[in-house]
């Protein structure tokens, strides 16, 4: 317990650091968002619109930084991110609460699937390290995690959906339909997934079939693996208990990491096959200059890479004794 | 075979494969272990001594290595025995305390997990009666049932090398082999194991393969003693009969250990040169670059497993002994 107590003091300390540099550093650039939104009418807007937009924005030049900067704080503690420039006047928060569940749904669950897929190859592979099925697969996994991820997904955007037809190739779901909890509605949002997801599947999974395969050898060669053979203890629980629960251990980081970047972390994919996710609003956000929402969005991904690292070290303390340190002695 | 005998080696070899081809590190090895018996295995690092443990239990993983040869665990063959019939077999009639108990327990299960996991494979289900076994288990190598709870890490090293003995008696084995069980502790906790080691070894009456580096250890707790160099056993005997070691290495070797309670200024004796490379051995007799009683002869023949005729089953590995006078190791000559 002390172990996450010190963790947890260590997140929320590292969180507020976030938030803090989240507002400092677009205060700290030039000019400011109702400056930005008033240079795009070309100075055709007079000074008392800017002062409007100000007020609208709830921008507050003349208060000193300290008072700002706990308003802000007060906004986030209710949730407030602010209002967007470019979708003037929908709220960042509902913006970013309407993006979010496609991203998590989409790069969530493609990233779930590739790192169990890829850490069942890669125990494979271990276990018959040097042969035909080890060779096969590592050559390949070498060969797809190279791969530009753009040019596959271009690519079986282009095959896939638009010569062969098999696959939607834009949204998330038809847009003649009405967001329900109907089976059709569901069967159609996993038809638009598919692609994407086999995609995203396609390029990482090598990542983890590669690691894993590696840990795995180095663990094989680890005397209670032997010695759990010596035991005649079943292959399965020597797999399972032996050698892959303490393989995956060193994974297991690499897998919080790259859940807390799922939020932000598939732009290409979103962009590509304009999926409504977070990447998306991202990278519209960024083409025009909403500062508000790129803040907000920033934030979101900063928490999260946070969020994950504390379920990996719960995670990591539960299925390594060893990191309880004073724990149930 | 006589009933009495539990294990017999005949003409083991093992090749552990190597960039430039497979390279042989254990050659013509062939020994008995007799019921009750503690046979205890020494050699230099890199003799083979260990390799001869993983081969007798078929842990020499097809990736790694290849070996050939007999390993009779009474009336079964496990150099030939499928795996399967082999998973069986192990633990039940041979098991092993290996030469890091640090690292032979699972890092990330408690003792009592482990135990299970040995018991459960071999089809033992019963959660009461697992437990009472690990109990008994536990306090037979005098540690309390608080252990079963622990993980590998809070123990201390002597408890970890206890608790692998007690796995090791889990089913009652026939042998027992002990890779070096005792080179990681310090000198007081060698000496606490090394008794109990005796005392269960009376109490149920199992054989021993006991390897270890320190001849000297070996004399004082086994019935017979083998020798090991360059991957061949050079002699085997009664720890009478290493009295006077008929093998010019075997006297070497004592020669080079401190006799208890000498007096005054008895010189031990190194053997100059190094082992030999397993890659490129020197041809005839392994050790005959570094003895010091080598003729021509030895850098050519290779020396057979001699039968000493007269003697209860002592067997040498020398073209020579019969010429090379006779002497006690604690004589000067």
């Amino acid at each position: 317990m002390r172990y996450l107590m010190r963790r947890i003091i260590f997140y929320v300390v590292a969180f507020v650091a976030t938030i803090t540099i989240n507002f400092f550093l677009p205060r700290a650039m030039p000019g400011n968002p109702a400056e930005a939104l008033m240079s795009k009418f070309g100075g055709r807007l007079n000074p008392l619109a800017l002062k409007s937009i100000e007020i609208a924005f709830g921008l507050h030049e003349h208060e000193p930084i300290w008072n700002q900067y706990l308003q802000y704080l007060g906004q986030l503690l209710h949730g407030n991110l602010g209002t967007s420039l470019a979708y003037y006047p929908a709220s960042v928060s509902g913006l970013i609460g309407t993006a979010l569940p496609w991203t998590l749904f989409l790069v969530g669950l493609s990233t779930i699937i590739s790192f169990v897929i890829g850490i069942i190859i890669g125990s494979i592979s271990a276990w018959r390290f040097g042969g035909a099925f080890d060779t096969f697969m590592s050559t390949f996994f070498t060969f797809t995690y190279a791969f530009p991820y753009f040019w596959i997904a271009l690519a079986c955007l282009y095959l896939i959906g638009y010569l062969w037809g098999v696959f939607p190739i834009s949204g998330a779901y038809s847009m003649d339909l009405v967001p329900t909890l109907s089976g059709s509605f569901v069967f159609n949002v996993i038809r638009h997934a598919i692609l994407p997801s086999l995609t995203i599947i396609f390029t990482s999974v090598g990542y983890w079939a590669v690691n894993m395969r590696n840990t795995t050898i180095t663990t094989l060669a680890e005397d209670y693996v032997t010695m759990a053979e010596a035991k005649g203890i079943t292959l399965r629980r020597i797999l399972l208990r032996y050698a892959g629960r303490n393989a995956i251990l060193p994974n297991i980081t690499g897998f919080a990491m790259s859940m807390g970047f799922i939020v932000g972390g598939a732009i290409l994919t979103e962009i590509v096959f304009s999926y409504p996710g977070l990447g998306n609003l991202l990278f519209q956000a960024v083409q025009q200059e909403d500062y508000p929402l790129i803040q907000g969005i920033l934030m979101i991904i900063s928490f999260s890479v946070l969020a994950a690292n504390f379920v990996a070290d719960v995670t990591y303390s539960l299925l390594d004794p060893r990191v309880r340190v004073g724990g149930n002695q | 075979m006589t009933d009495n005998t539990v294990l017999r080696v005949d003409s083991l070899w093992v090749d552990y494969y190597t960039r430039s081809g497979p390279i042989r590190v254990v050659q013509d090895v062939s020994f008995e272990i007799r019921r009750g018996e503690i046979l205890g295995l020494a050699g230099e690092s890199g003799s083979g001594k260990s390799t001869v443990a993983q081969a007798v239990t078929r842990l020499i993983r097809p990736t790694v290595g290849r070996m050939g040869g007999d390993v009779w665990l009474q009336d079964e063959n496990i150099a030939q025995l499928d795996r399967k019939a082999l998973r069986h077999i192990k633990w039940k009639k041979v098991s092993i305390v290996a030469q890091s108990a640090m690292n032979s327990l699972n890092p990330v299960l408690r003792i009592r997990s482990q135990f299970d996991d040995i018991l459960q494979s071999h089809g033992q289900r019963n959660r009461q009666k697992n437990f009472a076994r690990m109990c008994e288990l536990i306090e037979m190598v005098s540690l309390s049932a608080e252990v079963l709870d622990a993980f590998p890490h809070q123990l201390s090293g002597g408890m970890k090398q206890r608790v692998a003995i007690a796995m090791a008696l889990l089913f009652h084995p026939d042998l027992v082999i002990m890779d070096e069980p005792t080179t990681a502790l310090d000198v007081i906790v060698e000496r606490e194991i090394v008794s109990e080691i005796k005392r269960l070894q009376r109490q149920f009456g199992f054989s021993v393969l006991f390897i270890s580096h320190d001849l000297d250890l070996l004399l004082r707790m086994a019935d017979r003693v083998a020798i090991m160099y360059g991957g061949y056993l050079m002699e085997i005997g009664s720890v009478q009969e290493f009295a006077h070691p008929l093998h010019p290495y075997s006297r070497a070797l004592l020669q080079s250990f401190p006799a208890i309670g000498a007096v005054g200024a008895e010189r031990r004796r190194g053997i100059p040169g190094y082992p030999p490379d397993p890659a490129n051995p020197p041809g005839g007799c392994r050790f005959h670059p570094r003895c010091s009683h080598s003729s021509e002869r030895c850098g050519s023949d290779l020396p057979v497993w001699e039968a000493v005729e007269g003697a209860g089953d002592q067997r040498v590995r020398c073209i020579r002994w019969r010429e090379i006078p006779n002497e006690s190791h604690t004589g000067s000559d």
